[in-house]
């Protein structure tokens, strides 16, 4: 059975023209890769106080 | 990512290009990224946009660069209605690829074309009210508005999902199965749509079988041209012409459309022609005035004419006589010119024309009665002479004037007057024939015509 109040919820206001730039700005742009750079970075960096100590 | 080998900057390949080593990470995230733009690829080309979508979206996580796969992404961004989504994609996939990038060509159309971005706009605008009537609990506005969305944006999947959803809330589910159905035309394994269809089967569907059959009675067998029509209940079947019910459609058809004719049209045109004939009475109604004043004006005319003519005629009259008695005088001048030369008959013929009547002065009677007295009886034998020559040779008309003039000189001369008469019968003027032939008979009992004039004037009478 169908919860109408739930169901309308799940539809949001769609963006007009004037909000096109922030729909722009605010995109993630993310991918694998900026996640495995991040990763590598980050091993790189544990690695690095790991050998100080 | 950098390689590996020479930290070179890696940007959309796994081929270094500074130290040409392959970096076997970024060939898999590569690879999976064009698997699922190739997989988005196929849905597409079954009308499975959402299912695209989904598989474009996943490529573009694994592989932001994918310019291909954004630009589709658009796309089907703006088959469904999204079109500032469409344009967002489209601006960073020239962001991110400047060069050789077919989204430059998308974005340059839409601005190339501002009254459909307007009303794209105002489209979403509609659809936007529609969800801020339904936080108000106003179900039948936003039904409204989202009529209105889908009217002017056929694809607009959402609006379409929404109005179908609103429909089942209202228990319209036929109008709520038609604009989920026509939502999978445009995204054909849209799961929102189908799982409002699903719903909407279970909730109705039974419902409305179970209605149709009741109300129907019969079932129609799966055949193009059907003929026989199966009775599911009884278990029998029925023969149902129905060309003979088109036929009887075709003629109730056809006898509505004259009434409608008949009550609508023939009331407008009969007052078109009584209009027409009442102009056309009011053009001759005042022709006819016109040709009256013109006929009164004629007939007074014509009587102004009468007067001046019996005016003139009577002034023509007095001139005639005056020239009358011009010529008489003439003749008798004449007449006394010929006496004084010698010429006796020749003025006693001349004299004859003379009415001596008519001679005014006391002079001119004088002139005449001498010059008569002197040519009276040589004139009348010659006047007698050619008279009687005449009527002998059939010109009655010469005789009768001959025979005036001898009367004129001697007015009791009885073979004159008896065939002056005579003259006047064979020309056929019996009043004066009776006129003379009745002197006859009066002044001379006697005489030798009398028995004969008697007998003429009791024919006559």
């Amino acid at each position: 059975m169908i919860n109408f109040e739930e169901e309308i919820k799940k539809f949001k206001p769609s963006l007009e023209i004037d909000q096109a730039e922030d729909a722009i700005y605010k995109n993630d742009l993310r991918d694998v890769t900026d996640i495995i750079e991040d990763m590598l970075k980050e091993l790189k960096h544990s690695q690095s106080s790991s050998n100080r100590f | 990512m950098n390689c590996p080998h020479c930290n070179t900057p890696m940007i959309n390949t796994y081929v270094c290009s500074r130290c040409e080593q392959t970096n076997v990470l970024m060939r898999k995230i590569i690879f999976a990224s064009n698997w699922h733009y190739n997989q988005g690829l196929e849905k597409i080309k079954v009308k499975d946009l959402t299912g695209a979508a989904t598989s474009l979206l996943t490529s573009l996580k694994y592989n932001k660069f994918n310019t291909d796969a954004r630009n589709l992404l658009g796309l089907i961004y703006y088959q469904t209605g999204e079109i500032v989504a469409a344009l967002s994609e489209w601006v960073i996939s020239v962001h991110l690829q400047k060069k050789g990038n077919i989204a430059t060509t998308y974005i340059k159309a839409i601005q190339n074309n501002p009254g459909k971005l307007q009303q794209a706009n105002k489209t979403i605008q509609k659809y936007n009210l529609a969800l801020q009537y339904l936080e108000q609990s106003n179900t039948d506005m936003a039904i409204i508005e989202l009529k209105k969305v889908v009217n002017l944006s056929p694809n607009y999947i959402s609006a379409y999902q929404l109005l179908g959803l609103l429909y089942i809330k209202t228990k319209q589910f036929a109008a709520a199965r038609k604009v989920l159905v026509r939502s999978l035309r445009v995204d054909r394994n849209n799961t929102t749509s189908l799982r409002y269809l699903e719903e909407l089967a279970k909730i109705a569907g039974d419902k409305v079988r179970t209605r149709s059959r009741k109300r129907d009675g019969f079932s129609q067998i799966n055949d193009p041209n059907p003929v026989v029509i199966e009775e599911k209940a009884a278990g029998r079947y029925t023969d149902f012409n129905t060309g003979l019910l088109s036929f009887v459609n075709v003629i109730i058809g056809i006898i509505i459309g004259a009434a409608v004719v008949w009550l609508l049209l023939v009331p407008s045109i009969q007052k078109t022609e009584a209009e027409k004939y009442n102009r056309v009475v009011v053009e001759y109604s005042e022709k006819i005035s016109d040709k009256n004043s013109e006929i009164s004006s004629l007939t007074k005319q014509i009587e102004n004419l009468k007067t001046e003519k019996e005016a003139l005629q009577s002034q023509l009259d007095v001139y005639a006589s005056a020239t009358d008695e011009g010529s008489n005088d003439l003749l008798l001048l004449q007449a006394a010119k010929e006496f004084i030369l010698g010429n006796q008959s020749e003025a006693g013929a001349i004299l004859a024309n003379v009415e001596s009547d008519k001679l005014d002065s006391q002079e001119a009677k004088d002139i005449y009665e001498h010059i008569l007295g002197e040519t009276k009886e040589q004139t009348i034998n010659s006047l007698y002479q050619n008279g009687f020559n005449a009527y002998e040779g059939g010109n009655y008309s010469e005789a009768e004037t001959y025979f005036t003039k001898v009367l004129r000189l001697d007015n009791g001369n009885e073979n004159a007057i008896y065939y002056l008469a005579s003259s006047y019968e064979k020309l056929d003027d019996l009043t004066n024939a009776a006129i003379y032939y009745k002197r006859i008979v009066d002044e001379f009992p006697s005489g030798e015509w009398f028995d004969v004039s008697t007998q003429a004037l009791g024919n006559m009478e």
